[in-house]
């Protein structure tokens, strides 16, 4: 349709000619050619209607009521073509809670500022029935009276910017965001009742401020660009503690404080640079040095070190290099080195009673290194491989819960083809081998250092899967077919497949299958179809053991009974099309429709692996497999208003329908008898009407 | 012949029979003979002659872009992107399909790929795209018109509305992560690809926009960063130990559900090691962190014996 419109600015030209003459004609193109080259803008206003509430579909989109809906976008364009100075003022959502707004204006090539309004209202996906009052509050207080309630987020961003245009190599820009985020969160904490320890729900008041300032500073030249900028990242919170008064519970016991997110800061400087050493070779540095500080006061003075506040500081250094040269006209190489040092300088005191139960620290360094190649054989074939290698030293953590490394290794190949199979078709294939080992094991508590640990009969023996020595195949088939001018399809398989080794216990193995094929047909000059199909497959073996008195329902002593160990394996299945159809009918209405569908399962088979006879608890088997669907259809229909499309009536409809067994959420009752529940299904209708003007 | 040519022809047709009748002349010699100049970059007088929006790829709607500021001098003409074609300009003596431009765009071009990508790169080598060179999409070929349309006023891949088509149509494993459960609000443009990665190369992994996966995830989730009295050493080291930031089926875009999650590290002594099961406390609502609330990092300064561990 475009195409053919457009084709009316010469013919219309020769038509205008046959009765003005030629010089008309020529002025009536130019007035076309003016049009069809100068920005234009557009706006579309309506009202949509909504059938349901939704708490899952309507998560972010601002369609989580029913009801009608205010539709409102906009898109203003103007250009003073004299000065190139540009005014752009887009409006997104407007009548919706996830509403974006930003002005814009630049004299292109000299300067530019804008300002940006971004709202994103969250709800939380469950519904909640619970004895909590205080909610949002820092002053919690758990009844035996179950109300309902619901919890959201709002995020409100501002962003303004502006850049200038220093010298013909030199620009400045400038750009400051602040984000106020408020609402509630779903949260929890654990508190003594009697001998036990109690989960208790908990609701997180969420009124977090984040600003962020990038000042930056480029210089281009034919051979040399650089980028040298300032990075400051302020994150504050108000709340320091929430309390929760639970004496409905245990009359005795003192409510329970839980600390929030603390107020933190971080100060980055960094550099960028590219440098043509010749026409062939280039080379490329980023150098960063940041200071993270978190010097929040304590809401309380602690009791074993007298300190007010952490006095958090943590300076983290990069380097990273590059260098691509194509040393043959068919050779090309690339060699990448990044190193990070992170450096955690808060000083480590003792804070709770135990013995050498110091504050964490987080320090830790890594060096990777990679060289690829790319070779061109000949025209059509490129063939490619490369080495990488990575060190990782870990953070000196006490106590972890979990035997550890210093260090690991990762030593990584991969070779791979890209060839022109014929006139229409093209493949590629990439083969990957990773294979990563460390330095001894540490176990994490009561195993001396430099134990052997070899038989899953004591603490510590889980494979990390972070730190495991693992060996990792993997292979990508890619296909390009151009059936025809018409036609195109493109297949792609991908599979990889992990080996654990080093501990006894931990993730054992796992895999990963992707299959999918996508596709487009260009039916006529009209109408166009596209459609894809992908499915994914993952399973992770993993085992462990646990030593635990479920009699007694105490979860920090009383052990009796062997320790039990087994195996689970974790799979998920996922399964997804999608399909579109988009078109103009002889009555030049514009029209198209997509429909998407996913269904995604997901299981935990569990087998016995050692059971002794006085094992107080078995695996269940398996767990009741958890299965997500989605259907998503949508359709439109433009009806052109006048003869050049300018303006018209859009009508929209959107059918959307999840189901969902999820029961690690849905009627999970806590202690404190707070039930968090899910509907298992949720649909809506949804249909639009806007009006709308294109190309002023 | 291809789509463009044929309506060319067609075009050349009509003005033909235009001319024999003696009525009019058809509009490209009408520019010539009235010196109609350039019509929408600056040079572009020899291509608009025959080149107008009446064609596959129509052309003069270059000029409501960026690239058609003709009061910016850095702003390029058609043969600063296409070469100066003069085979193409002079046409062919032997054959009626006219030689093709020197470099050539879109999925059946044969310009090689470094080729077209430094018809763009001779002026955007600057900022974002200072390590072109050396990232993912330079590696594996990718030409910038891969995703990039210059010759519109839409180019879908920056629009976030519509950037995750372009990016899925080859990242397909993100098209279907995208879809699960929990995930970004992607859909509405609200948190898009480029948010993350940059997509012009970076010397950072995976072409992150920060230098790392957690000074990414900062950008929106700062209340994370700490540093805390009891620090959880996978929240300053890689969120993706646990999340898939593309989305999960999992509240939280988990990897796992706990406690098999927490299990993949930690050790199976005691309570830790029980298997999950569908009426267990470990397992259901926020499983683990029912109890061990503050995951990402507590800064309880109590002295409880319990907030280390605990968390809260």
């Amino acid at each position: 349709m475009t195409a053919f419109k457009q084709g009316i600015v010469p013919l219309s030209a020769c038509l205008f000619g046959l009765v003005a003459g030629a010089a008309t004609a020529q002025d009536d193109e130019l007035e076309e050619v003016r049009l069809l080259s100068t920005p234009s803008s557009s706006v579309s206003a309506g009202l949509g209607y909504s059938s349901d509430d939704l708490k899952q579909l309507g998560r972010y989109n601002g369609h989580e009521e029913s009801g009608f809906h205010l539709l409102l976008d906009f898109d203003i364009n103007q250009r003073d073509d004299e000065t190139g100075t540009w005014t752009r003022v887009d409006g997104r959502r407007v009548g919706l809670s996830s509403r974006s707004l930003r002005y814009e204006r630049n004299r292109q090539g000299q300067w530019n500022y804008f300002i940006e309004f971004d709202q994103l209202d969250a709800r939380d996906p469950y519904d909640y029935r619970t004895g909590l009052r205080g909610t949002g509050s820092d002053q919690q207080r758990l009844t035996g009276n179950l109300r309902s309630i619901e919890l959201s987020q709002e995020r409100r961003n501002f962003k303004l910017g502006m850049g200038r245009k220093l010298t013909s190599e030199l620009d400045f820009n400038l750009t400051y965001r602040h984000e106020r985020k408020e609402g509630e969160r779903n949260w929890g904490t654990a508190a003594s009742v009697g001998s036990d320890i109690q989960s208790f729900f908990l609701v997180e008041p969420i009124d977090y401020r984040t600003q962020e300032l990038i000042a930056s500073l480029d210089y281009v030249t034919d051979r040399l660009q650089l980028q040298g900028g300032y990075l400051l990242s302020l994150f504050d919170n108000p709340t320091e503690v929430v309390t929760l008064d639970f004496s409905s519970v245990d009359p005795s016991a003192s409510p329970r404080e839980t600390a929030t997110a603390p107020d933190n800061s971080s100060h980055r400087f960094y550099l960028d640079g590219g440098y043509a050493f010749t026409d062939k070779t280039r080379g490329s540095l980023h150098i960063a040095y940041q200071e993270d500080h978190q010097d929040e006061d304590f809401y309380q003075s602690n009791p074993f070190n007298f300190r007010d506040d952490l006095g958090g500081e943590v300076a983290t250094t990069r380097i990273n290099l590059g260098l691509v040269s194509r040393v043959l006209p068919e050779l090309t190489l690339r060699g990448k080195l990044r190193y990070m040092d992170r450096d955690d300088k808060t000083p480590q005191v003792q804070y709770i009673i135990t013995s050498g139960r110091v504050n964490q620290l987080t320090s830790r360094s890594s060096l990777n290194g990679s060289l690829d190649a790319t070779y061109r054989l000949k025209p059509g074939t490129t063939l490619s491989g490369g080495l990488e290698y990575e060190d990782r030293e870990h953070s000196e953590v006490d106590d972890p819960n979990m035997a550890r490394r210093d260090d690991n290794q990762e030593f990584t190949l991969h070779v791979g083809a890209r060839q022109t199979l014929s006139d229409t078709l093209q493949g590629s294939v990439k083969l990957l081998h990773a294979d990563r080992d460390g330095s001894g094991w540490k176990p994490g508590s009561g195993i001396a250092e430099g134990t052997l640990l070899t038989t899953p009969v004591a603490k510590d023996f889980v494979n990390s899967i972070q730190f495991a020595d693992r060996e990792r195949d993997q292979i990508r088939l890619m296909l390009d077919w151009f059936a025809s001018e018409q036609l195109s399809l493109q297949w792609l398989t991908e599979f990889s497949q992990d080996e654990y080794d080093g501990q006894p216990l931990g993730p054992r193995d796992g895999d990963k299958l992707l299959l999918s094929l996508d596709g487009a047909y260009q039916l006529n000059d009209e109408w166009r179809i596209n459609g894809w199909v992908s499915w994914r497959d993952y399973t992770l073996d993993t085992s462990t053991h646990g030593w635990q008195d479920l009699t007694s329902g105490d979860f920090a002593a009383s052990y009796t009974g062997s320790e039990q160990t087994w195996s689970g394996e974790q799979r998920d299945l996922g399964r997804a099309i999608g399909l579109g159809i988009e078109g103009l009918t002889g009555d030049e209405i514009k029209v198209g429709a997509k429909l998407q569908y996913s269904n995604d399962d997901s299981s935990f088979d569990m087998s016995v692996i050692d059971a002794p006879s006085d094992a107080q608890f078995a695996p269940a088997g398996s767990l009741p497999t958890i299965e997500y669907k989605t259907l998503q259809f949508r359709a439109f229909a433009e009806y052109p208003l006048d003869d050049w499309g300018n303006q018209g009536l859009r009508l929209d409809y959107q059918y959307e329908r999840i189901e969902n067994d999820d029961w690690t959420w849905n009627n999970h009752t806590g202690y404190d008898q707070t039930r968090v529940s899910q509907d298992s299904r949720e649909s809506n209708h949804f249909i639009g009407l806007t009006y709308y003007y294109r190309g002023w | 012949m291809s789509r463009w040519e044929w309506r060319g022809g067609l075009s050349k047709v009509a003005a033909l029979m235009l001319f024999l009748g003696g009525l009019a002349l058809p509009p490209t010699v009408i520019a010539d003979e009235h010196g109609r100049g350039d019509l929408v970059l600056n040079g572009d007088e020899i291509c608009t002659r025959c080149h107008d929006e009446y064609e596959y790829y129509p052309v003069l709607s270059i000029g409501k872009t960026a690239h058609g500021v003709r009061a910016d001098d850095r702003t390029p003409n058609c043969t600063s992107c296409h070469g100066e074609s003069q085979a193409h300009l002079d046409g062919s003596e032997t054959s009626d399909t006219r030689p093709l431009t020197d470099i050539r765009f879109g999925d059946s071009s044969t310009t090689p790929v470094s080729a077209r990508n430094e018809a763009c790169l001779s002026c955007h080598q600057g900022g974002q795209q200072i390590h072109w060179q050396i990232g993912a999409h330079s590696a594996n070929d990718v030409a910038c018109s891969s995703c990039h349309q210059l010759h519109t006023a839409h180019d879908k891949v920056r629009d976030r509305e519509t950037q995750p088509e372009v990016c899925f149509e080859c990242h397909k494993e993100q098209r279907m992560e995208m879809q699960k459960f929990s995930s970004h609000p992607v859909e509405i443009g609200k948190v898009v690809c480029a948010d993350c990665h940059n997509a012009h190369g970076s010397l950072s992994e995976n072409s992150l926009v920060r230098t790392s996966v957690v000074d990414t995830c900062y950008q929106c989730h700062a209340e994370k960063r700490g540093p805390f009295i009891w620090n959880h050493e996978p929240v300053s080291e890689d969120c993706g130990y646990c999340h898939e930031p593309h989305g999960s089926n999992i509240d939280g875009m988990l990897k796992l559900r706990m406690p098999m999650l927490c299990q993949n590290c930690h050790e199976g002594d005691a309570h830790r090691g029980l298997p999950p099961s569908d009426d267990g406390r470990l397992t259901t609502g926020r499983a683990c962190a029912n109890c061990h609330t503050n995951i990402h990092g507590s800064n309880s300064p109590t002295g409880n014996v319990g907030s280390r561990s605990l968390r809260n």
